[in-house]
């Protein structure tokens, strides 16, 4: 079960002036139980792409298929909140969604929303809470009064709460600082590996591409110009030098070392790999 | 929400585009005037005949037009039905089982509807055809005599300036609250009442928290820009007026005028 764009367009405002096509015949799949990010710059259409997976966008032209459904063009979709429970949608900046008055009944509104009855949605507010960090102390304070990491970590945590299968995170690190944002990938990772679930994450950060996802969906333009394993994607030297991304520094350094007549293992990954075939190289010296 | 037409500038190139917006704004004044007067069936014939021309040369299509009335629908099937109930007057046109419907009653949602659809019409062509911070500066040198009453006309045109550039920023604003809000499971189309509520108010909250914040924001940006709303300023924008404004006043007059003649006359 995993999810398929075929031949799926979108266009914004049709039949206007201000028509404007986002999407251009997208075919890829996202591999269920895996970590994937999608990268792109700018107005490439990545955020109009993660929005048709739980249907907040209907395509204009194909279809795209979630889990067990299938989302057709010029075809009314009936119970989309059965979807929507199952793929979980956090938006870019997150934590201008709060609402309610204190953290536990906001995170806690996505369950009872769905269904749940009081308590346990409560339940489940507790546990989301509970995974991105906030402690007890937080569960009565108004969302207003915390600070952005805290909110986003609370907004987070109300998408989380409803427990879908399938986590789609539009820049969840944006505007966070380093070390934030560190922890929050650490978290997803935790989420897939723990609870198996599918992530997939938009993302501009390369490092936390290398160091996080499996595989990797490259929009331009609105169309997939590339698909495949994290790990073939870095050692393609042809596509990465026709993006402009900075690349992450473990890349950046093999690069560097390859110049110099250094043959590096294609698949080492850290410094701890790439250090011994240095020394055996130069096979002499130093240590 | 991306589809309102209502107040939307089109950036095409036609004659009434390069129009000055003060010449515009009392030519749209003087013709709201002539809608106002009572002037029966001729009149409007006119009327329709001359502001759906303007239509024509401000290269703007009908259906635009049309979409721009599509939120006065509801308001005029409103009036429809309340006319009918209450005008009693005239000959009787419908029997629908003893319910009486009768010509006045029609006659008179027919003007009220003619009215609006002229006003749209005057008002779109205006909005269409002139970008808003020049319909601001506009409306600011118009009520420029005014301020010997104290009356504060740079302060109304930056407000009014202000409050236009943030209507596509709250609608995107809501789009995604909406959307984000739908991801949690509010649905704004079923549910019980207290659903509906609740589903309202996590729509309205963030929009509010948001659009307080930009304001702040906002507000402390002019003032390190050493804004003072009340200091004497220059402005890089000169609206000049030229002859095809003056060309247009007078045909504007001329309807105007001709449209008096007719109520007075016919």
């Amino acid at each position: 079960m995993s999810i398929t764009f075929k031949n799926v367009s979108y266009e914004y405002a049709p039949n206007t002036p201000f028509a404007y096509g986002a999407l251009k015949d997208v075919n890829v799949s996202i591999t269920s139980h895996k970590v994937t990010a999608i990268i792109g710059a700018t107005g490439s259409g990545k955020s109009t792409l993660v929005q048709h997976l739980n249907a907040l966008l209907l395509p204009t032209v194909g279809e795209v298929e979630v889990l067990d459904r299938v989302i057709k063009a010029n075809e009314k979709p009936k119970k989309l909140k059965e979807l929507r429970k199952n793929v979980g949608l956090v938006f870019q900046f997150p934590e201008y969604q709060l609402f309610e008055e204190t953290v536990l009944k906001d995170v806690a509104f996505g369950p009872l929303n769905f269904g749940l009855s009081k308590e346990e949605a409560i339940e489940k507010a507790k546990i989301a809470l509970d995974i991105v960090g906030l402690s007890e102390e937080y569960y009565e304070k108004s969302p207003l009064d915390m600070s952005g990491g805290q909110k986003r970590r609370a907004a987070i945590a109300g998408i989380l709460a409803i427990d879908p299968d399938v986590l789609v995170l539009d820049e969840p690190t944006a505007g966070l600082d380093p070390q934030g944002s560190h922890a929050m990938m650490e978290l997803f990772i935790q989420l897939n590996k723990m609870k198996n679930k599918t992530i997939c994450l938009v993302t501009h950060d390369m490092e936390h591409v290398f160091n996080y996802c499996e595989n990797v969906v490259v929009i331009d333009k609105g169309q997939v110009i590339y698909s495949d394993s994290v790990e073939n994607f870095f050692n393609n030297e042809e596509m990465l030098n026709s993006l402009t991304i900075e690349l992450p520094k473990v890349i950046q350094f093999k690069r560097l070392l390859r110049k110099k007549g250094f043959t590096i293992d294609h698949t080492s990954k850290t410094l701890e790999e790439i250090i011994p075939q240095v020394v055996a190289q130069r096979g002499d010296v130093h240590e | 929400m991306n589809n309102i037409a209502l107040g939307r500038y089109l950036p095409l190139n036609s004659v009434v585009h390069k129009l000055d917006p003060r010449f515009k704004i009392i030519g749209m004044l003087i013709l709201l005037v002539a809608i106002f007067l009572p002037a029966g069936f001729y009149g409007y014939g006119f009327l329709t005949l001359f502001i759906g021309s303007v239509v024509m040369i401000s290269k703007l299509s009908f259906k635009f037009i049309i979409k721009a009335m599509k939120p006065m629908m509801l308001m005029l099937v409103f009036l429809m039905v309340i006319n009918i109930f209450v005008l009693r007057t005239g000959y009787v046109v419908f029997d629908i089982f003893g319910f009486l419907i009768y010509s006045d009653a029609i006659f008179q949602t027919l003007y009220i509807s003619i009215r609006l659809l002229l006003m749209i019409m005057v008002t779109t062509i205006l909005t269409a055809t002139t970008k808003p911070l020049d319909l601001t500066l506009g409306i600011e040198d118009l009520l420029a005599p005014f301020k010997r009453f104290k009356v504060p006309a740079h302060e109304i045109a930056m407000m009014i300036s202000i409050a236009l550039r943030f209507i596509p920023t709250l609608i995107e604003e809501t789009d995604r609250i909406m959307k984000a809000q739908a991801s949690r499971g509010v649905d704004l189309a079923e549910g019980k009442l207290k659903e509906k509520v609740l589903a309202i108010l996590s729509l309205i909250v963030p929009l509010f928290v948001s659009s307080f914040q930009r304001a702040e924001d906002l507000a402390d940006a002019m003032e390190a820009r050493g804004y003072v709303p009340t200091n004497k300023r220059t402005r890089y924008k000169q609206l000049k007026r030229t002859l095809k404004d003056i060309i247009m006043l007078f045909i504007v007059v001329f309807v105007l005028a001709s449209v008096i003649a007719m109520v007075v006359l016919l």
